[in-house]
């Protein structure tokens, strides 16, 4: 019950963190020139320069989620229809927020909080294990994602994987 | 036993009067009385018979009427595009969805349906539409273009921003039993007065009058049509055509005419004129489309003019009311000198009959037809596509539902993805059958393109031409894969990282494996070269076929067929050594879903074509939402992914440079069967995969290899359909390595030709080069690039 209280408490922050960022967005993809002819070159996925030490683990990429006007709006109305009971709607308006910015691992993370509340506890872990595949080095999404999947383990009779999970959030604490 | 003598018994009764017969002659003065009485009973019994009829005829109209509903098919609707600002879209993409959606292009759009737009610079009406989940209300809109992008996005009526906006979601077709009638419901207070005007004027003026069937109407046709020299109005009342259309069969007889007369008089006792207008509007017969029966206006009105019937103007309104008096005679398309005619006319009598001035008749007489090019959207214009919703519906739905019920299906297809794939397809073959001088269309392809995080389905080709509901490849041309297995041989190697990493060096040597029956078998590889000790990375980059067949018989044939499955084949297939070079045999949509998992990073997505259906009112029956399951490691096919991405740059994909910037990180692989009977390219981009198939039919050698065949039309389409670039993520148990390339061993930055390599924690090798405390050591190869 703890976990869901929790879930919920770190939705509402980061719809308020999303409300924040008023600035443009941050694009992932760069805009193509012209239909028919390729985009121009985007910058590379290059591995950490080689001023790197030999055999340091290289710092994960920070993805920086951008939470355009388009996916802020369409947070908002999930929150209205969730709040209001209509979570099947909430739903429809997170996947819309998804097709717009489907490597937004935050939108993955509201997802997978929202099946938790439908009680659709394998699907919760499973769309919480996506987000963390896209959250890079954002350790408090991380965390979130590990505790919802100890609730969903937890909430199928699951004790070990609900443990395992735990260690998981408390060592990203 | 007993019977014989029974019957005979009770025939006696039945001879008795007869004998009777000449003793009742001397009766005779009673006989006109008789005759009487007998006509009085006749009368009463006919009179009896009559009224058990009309009631009996009363019953069955009455339950006909209020019970009856009409078998709507399942209307299918393509995705609904999303509009933001910032949206990767160009001023033509919207163009060309304004159009798909029937929008007419004006100068001043100011009712719903119209639009203006002039260098990137758009004013849109829009027609707003109730989603299951949220209605999206009209709106007026400003949005303006540039550099391929929607830079912004207005309510043109407050001036504000908008932050998003859905249009409709274009209709794309339905689903019918084989020969059927089609419609979309109309209510009364939806048909627009001139088209009810129209209709009175030109079918039946007295409508408002008689009670079902009108005498006066019969003898005013007869003089009319006998002074215009043409049957410009028939004796039966709009309700006697609607019981005719309803309940009768089509045969001209008397009986059926008086059946006729008398049911139209008792629709009318029951039920209002709107009723029976509404009910006449829906169930009139107005076109046909091959195996479609076009009834009623609403589809009538889509059928003919790719709009809705409140969008149209006096003219098509006239030309609608011009068509219940023969759909295929009056035929626009195919007789538009008599459809014309018949139009003015109807817009005559509308002038006559006071419903319109002088001026809005000449105007509307002075329109061409305006019959839409788009012939409505019958089976569709994407039948492979419909197809696949088709099976897809029918695990979940029976065929009576689907056909008959109403429903919506709301699918994931993109019209504009759709239609940029199927003309690379069919361009693309052209192309390929001219370069190496092949028969002209003996070439056939197939394409599938889904997002690659969702596992939604956006296009889906069966074949190179799209418009023709045949054979549909992309489910059905199931071949053998050839190479595009081989991610999976090296995905079960990856995945035992104390035995396997990219830099284990392979045997790429002469093999020959017994087979169950003792028969030997040699594969070659492509060149028929061997290229003796090489690292796991390039066999699979360069898609070596000897070292695969090593490894894979290392591992053990069952492995590599769970990785398989984990990657989502569902087909059983033997678990032969031949299978390791793609002896499997998968339809292009089924290899769509293996690499959607590796390009999910291992998290695999079913493949959906649909995303919600609901009943006829728009609630949600059901809903096919997003769903992942990590099915293969992120750490191993993090490695996969990272050399599919070299099999682009430097491997046996590197002609996709020609289409593709290098930027964008694409990652993918060719297969080529044997004798070059199919030519395969898979792959992805940041936010799709796509699979395309070049073969025959015939499955005749088509002489090319998967680079040469499927690459070209898979880098074409892509190249068209703005291609974000792959962003692979190291997941946590993935580490970068300084490596030596002369010898595999742990180096450092300062080796030379030392690359930093990717390995699973605990994978990496454990010795040190000794180029390490050699400053400026080794100068070797072309290793650094391959990582970096």
């Amino acid at each position: 019950m703890s976990y869901v209280r929790r879930g919920l408490v770190v939705v509402l922050l980061s719809l308020a963190l999303a409300g924040c960022g008023s600035g443009p967005p941050v694009r992932e993809t760069p805009p193509p020139a012209h239909t028919t002819r390729p985009p121009p070159p985007p910058p590379p996925p290059k591995p950490p320069s080689v001023q790197i030490q030999p055999y340091r683990e290289p710092a994960p990429a920070v993805i920086q989620p951008s939470f355009g006007p388009a996916v802020r709006s369409l947070l908002a109305t999930a929150e209205t229809q969730r709040s209001a009971g209509n979570l099947p709607g909430a739903g429809a308006s997170l996947e819309r927020a998804l097709r717009i910015e489907p490597r937004n691992a935050h939108l993955w993370n509201r997802l997978a909080h929202l099946r938790l509340t439908q009680h659709r506890h394998g699907e919760a872990a499973d769309l919480a294990e996506k987000s963390n595949a896209l959250a890079g080095a954002d350790r408090a999404l991380r965390q979130d994602n590990w505790e919802l999947i100890a609730a969903a383990r937890e909430a199928v009779g699951d004790l070990a994987g609900a443990r395992a999970a735990e260690r998981k959030a408390e060592e990203l604490r | 036993m007993a019977r014989p003598s029974s019957r005979r018994s009770r025939s006696k009764p039945i001879r008795k009067p007869a004998a009777k017969k000449p003793r009742s002659k001397p009766q005779a003065p009673r006989k006109g009385y008789s005759w009487w009485a007998r006509l009085v009973a006749l009368g009463l019994l006919l009179l009896l018979v009559g009224g058990v009829y009309m009631a009996r005829l009363d019953h069955e109209v009455r339950l006909k009427f209020e019970g009856k509903r009409w078998a709507l098919p399942a209307r299918v609707y393509a995705r609904a595009l999303e509009i933001y600002a910032m949206a990767e879209m160009g001023a033509d993409q919207l163009e060309a969805e304004l159009k798909r959606l029937g929008y007419r292009r004006t100068r001043h759009p100011d009712s719903p349906g119209e639009y203006s737009g002039y260098r990137g610079r758009f004013l849109v009406h829009t027609r707003g539409f109730a989603f299951w989940d949220a209605a999206e209300p009209a709106r007026n809109l400003e949005l303006d273009f540039a550099d391929g992008l929607l830079k912004t996005l207005k309510d043109a009526s407050a001036g504000t921003d908008l932050p998003l906006v859905r249009l409709e979601p274009p209709l794309i077709g339905g689903i019918y039993p084989a020969h059927h009638e089609d419609r979309i419901l109309v209510r009364r207070q939806d048909l627009p007065e001139p088209l009810v005007k129209g209709l009175i004027a030109v079918e039946d003026r007295g409508f408002y009058e008689h009670h079902g069937v009108s005498p006066m109407a019969i003898a005013r046709a007869i003089w009319v049509n006998l002074r215009s020299g043409e049957m410009a109005q028939g004796g039966s009342t709009l309700t006697q055509q609607l019981v005719k259309n309803f309940f009768l069969t089509n045969e001209p007889t008397l009986w059926r005419k008086l059946n006729e007369a008398a049911m139209a008089v008792l629709l009318e006792l029951h039920y209002d004129k709107d009723a029976i207008l509404e009910a006449y509007a829906n169930e009139i017969f107005l076109g046909q489309d091959g195996s479609r029966a076009i009834h009623g206006f609403g589809l009538a009105s889509q059928f003919y003019f790719n709009r809705p019937l409140d969008e149209l103007d006096l003219a098509q309104q006239a030309l609608l009311a011009a068509l219940p008096k023969g759909a295929s005679h009056y035929d626009p398309r195919r007789h538009p000198e008599r459809a014309r005619e018949r139009r003015d006319l109807v817009l005559n009598q509308m002038l006559e009959q006071g419903f319109v001035d002088a001026d809005q008749a000449t105007q509307a007489k002075a329109e061409p037809l305006g019959v839409s090019e788009v012939r409505g959207q019958g089976r569709g214009r994407y039948p492979a596509f419909l197809d696949l919703v088709r099976r897809q519906l029918h695990r979940d739905y029976r065929e009576e539902d689907l056909t008959s019920e109403g429903l919506q299906v709301f699918t994931t297809l993109d019209p504009w993805l759709q239609e940029q794939a199927e003309s690379g397809v069919s361009q693309g073959l052209a192309r390929l059958e001219k370069d190496h001088g092949m028969p002209a269309k003996s070439l056939e392809a197939a394409m599938v393109i889904a997002d690659s995080q969702g596992g939604e389905l956006l296009a889906v080709v069966g074949g190179r031409n799209a418009r023709y509901a045949g054979f549909n490849r992309a489910l059905e041309a199931v071949r053998p894969i050839g190479s595009l297995v081989k991610p999976a041989v090296y995905l079960t190697a990856l995945s035992e990282p104390r035995r396997y990493s990219l830099t284990t060096l392979l045997d790429d040597t002469r093999v020959q494996i017994k087979g169950a029956g003792g028969s030997l078998w040699t594969p070659k590889n492509y060149g028929k070269r061997e290229h003796g000790q090489i690292p796991l990375h390039q066999a699979l980059s360069h898609s070596y076929n000897l070292a695969t067949v090593h490894l894979g018989m290392d591992l053990g044939l069952d492995k590599v067929a769970d990785t398989l499955h984990a990657l989502g084949v569902s087909r059983p297939f033997d678990p032969y050594p031949s299978m390791l070079l793609g002896a499997v045999s998968l339809s292009p949509l089924e290899v769509t879903q293996v690499y959607q998992t590796l390009a999910a990073g291992g998290f695999r997505s079913p493949l959906r074509a649909i995303r919600e259906v609901t009943d006829r009112e728009g609630t949600a029956l059901q809903r096919y939402p997003i769903t992942v399951k990590r099915e293969a490691p992120s750490g191993p096919v993090y490695l996969v992914d990272r050399v599919l991405q070299e099999v682009v740059r430097e491997g046996t994909a590197r002609s996709l440079s020609r289409y593709l910037p290098a930027e964008l990180g694409v990652a993918g692989k060719t297969g080529t069967t044997d004798d070059f009977r199919d030519s395969w390219f898979a792959g992805f981009t940041g936010d799709k995969v796509a699979v395309v198939w070049v073969g025959r039919d015939d499955n005749a050698p088509a002489g090319l290899s998967g680079a040469r065949g499927a690459l070209p039309i898979w880098g074409q389409v892509i190249r068209r359909i703005r291609p974000a670039p792959v962003m692979l993520l190291p997941p946590e148990e993935v580490e970068l390595v300084w490596i030596d390339p002369a010898n595999g061993l742990r180096a450092d930055e300062s080796c030379d030709g030392a690359s930093r390599v990717p390995f699973l924690r605990g994978g990496a090798p454990t010795l040190t080069s000794s180029c390490v405390d050699r400053p400026g050591g080794r100068a070797l190869g072309t290793f650094r690039r391959l990582f970096e």
